[in-house]
């Protein structure tokens, strides 16, 4: 029966959730089936449900898997219609990709014999052949971009109880399915290209050297080329921004799930000492309550030698016979090395300062200390004990742990 | 230095191990502005004030590291590892579901599952009263909320958990490539 458009378009137009519902069955369908599903779909004072199923046969809405067979499968036109029209799409596979690479190879082979024997016909038919596989390219390249918008929406709209491990490796694998061929179409070094680049070149061979006359073709397929580039990269970065934050997302809750899970199953094997050591967050509720270690006495050693802050050095415009309290101090401390290498060993150095120089202030004991404290020629050990003691000077107290002093 | 505001209780309440975050309003604030001038007033007393990529606060010592880890820190971390394996098995965006959802200790999945009462025996927790104490020693950490009606959220300071995961997670990651490498065939010399 000869199938006229408004028949086809009409039907279509008044049973589109019945021919979506067929659509979206993957496979074929058997006629039981495809009758239960126009029982759910039609209203029988409308159009009977047997008028139905014979129009989608008249109309070859269904085709027959092979001669008599009772299962069906919609045909294939308007399946790709309906996949248009729903977005559902299927993305540009690899393998696709090299079927256009050796169409095209194909193609410009035909093209440059046919320049280089000045013959129109073989170069007409390259050209359209061309032609066809850019328009293909494009469509394809749409249809990526569809699905993986289409892809996306439904992950997250997919609330099911799948856990995140899985759904990891669901995206990861969208990623290989639907970026990665971009990539290979979008690559500059990539094979895709450097046919596309050979192919451009034929085309301005045909055209330059005028052995086919309608210049028209040509030049439209060196457009497409172009675009087509373009067209490449725009969807590639679109379809990187849909799935790349899922992706992300995903990676980190991954990782946090495998670390957690890993705690637990190493449980079951170490001491829980050792687990503690290596699976469990140092709190920084530990008070500070514990000695210092050698970093922090160092710096606040360092801070000990430096006080107190000197005052800026007033000039003395008065001559006087007296020594200066400063020079006095240094000649001191100068002698102290000396001083104290002639009672070495000194099990409690602060005590012997303290106890030799009655004399001096809590500001000169601790320059002194500072000064053997860091004297390269002598070993100064603090004690293990790690009490302070204190020890009287002739303004102050000074609180010190036992320093012991002997040779280096 | 000594003009930073609020120094004194920002020191209090760091020195007894709390995290300051978001919800100490003014501490927050001017921790946050005067983050670097902290530090440096800290640092000479061997106080390593950290702020968490998260934006929360807290000292690091070393002392802190060496000396042993409080008792309750263990059945903890054994029970966050045990939400967190729950939640990824269910599907659930991790972070968001743990930081956004509030929690009532009946309805936790600790208790209702073989493996993880055994893990949990293995830090000696058996009951539900175990988990309340658990849930109100994270309270004295400062990583969770408890309400009246026996219900807990967890707080920002919690991020420190999925740190400490991801670390897991990578080191044996990097364990894993390391014994791949290690097993590569060696050419012998003397095969030839």
């Amino acid at each position: 029966m000869q199938i006229t458009p408004k028949r086809f378009f009409d039907f279509c137009a008044t049973h589109v959730p019945l021919l979506h519902t067929i659509a979206a069955r993957p496979g074929d369908v058997s006629e039981a089936q495809v009758r239960e599903i126009i029982r759910s779909h039609s209203d029988a004072q409308q159009e009977m449900p047997e008028t139905t199923w014979q129009r989608l046969i008249d109309l070859q809405i269904l085709l027959p898997l092979e001669e008599g067979s009772a299962h069906y499968v919609m045909a294939q036109p308007l399946l790709a219609l309906f996949n248009y029209l729903y977005n559902d799409a299927l993305p540009t596979s690899p393998e696709i990709i090299q079927g256009y690479i050796a169409a095209l190879e194909s193609a410009r082979k035909r093209m440059m014999a046919g320049v280089e024997a000045l013959d129109p016909l073989p170069v007409s038919m390259a050209a359209n052949e061309v032609d066809s596989t850019l328009r293909r390219i494009q469509e394809d390249l749409e249809a990526t971009h569809r699905a993986v918008m289409s892809e996306v929406a439904r992950y997250k709209a997919d609330r099911a109880s799948v856990s995140v491990r899985e759904r990891y490796m669901r995206i990861v694998s969208l990623m290989d399915l639907y970026v990665h061929p971009l990539v290979e179409i979008v690559r500059v070094d990539g094979l895709l290209a450097h046919t596309l680049s050979h192919t451009d070149q034929a085309l301005s061979a045909a055209r330059e050297q005028g052995v086919f006359t309608e210049v028209g073709p040509l030049e439209r397929n060196e457009r497409q080329i172009r675009a087509l580039r373009r067209r490449s990269i725009h969807t590639l970065n679109e379809s990187r921004k849909e799935l790349q934050p899922l992706y992300e997302v995903l990676r980190r809750s991954s990782a946090i799930a495998h670390g957690a899970t890993l705690a637990l199953n190493r449980l079951r094997y170490l001491k829980l000492d050792e687990w503690v050591e290596h699976y469990v967050v140092q709190a920084g509720r530990s008070s500070v309550e514990c000695p210092p270690t050698d970093s922090v006495l160092r710096s606040t050693i360092d801070h000990v030698v430096a006080h107190p802050p000197q005052p800026p050095p007033v000039l003395n415009m008065e001559e006087s016979g007296g020594t200066p309290s400063d020079y006095v101090r240094l000649l001191w401390l100068n002698n102290l090395k000396t001083a104290i290498k002639e009672e070495l060993p000194v099990n409690d150095l602060t005590d012997w300062l303290v106890k030799s120089f009655p004399e001096k202030g809590t500001a000169d004991a601790l320059l002194g200390l500072g000064r053997l404290l860091f004297d390269p020629e002598l070993d100064v050990a603090f004690s293990e004990s790690g009490k302070p003691r204190k020890y009287r000077t002739r303004d102050g107290v000074l609180e010190v742990t036992a320093i012991s002093v002997k040779h280096a | 230095m000594n003009n930073l505001p609020y120094l004194k209780e920002i020191f209090d309440k760091l020195r007894q191990g709390s995290y300051i975050t978001h919800e100490q309003g003014g501490l927050h604030v001017a921790l946050a502005d005067k983050f670097d001038d902290y530090a440096a007033y800290f640092e000479p007393l061997g106080l390593n004030l950290v702020r968490h990529e998260r934006d929360f606060f807290y000292l690091h010592t070393v002392t802190a590291e060496s000396s042993p880890p409080p008792a309750s820190l263990p059945p903890i971390a054994v029970f966050c590892f045990i939400l967190i394996e729950s939640a990824a098995n269910q599907g659930r965006s991790i972070e968001e579901y743990l930081l956004t959802e509030r929690f009532s200790i009946a309805s936790l999945p600790h208790l209702n599952s073989d493996r993880y009462k055994a893990h949990l025996k293995a830090v000696d927790i058996t009951d539900e009263n175990a988990l309340r104490k658990l849930v109100k020693s994270m309270v004295r950490l400062g990583w969770a909320e408890y309400f009246p009606d026996d219900t807990f959220r967890f707080l920002r300071p919690f991020h420190r958990v999925f740190d400490k995961c991801q670390e897991i997670s990578a080191a044996a990651e990097q364990e894993a490539r390391t014994v791949l490498i290690n097993t590569e065939p060696t050419i012998d010399p003397e095969m030839n």
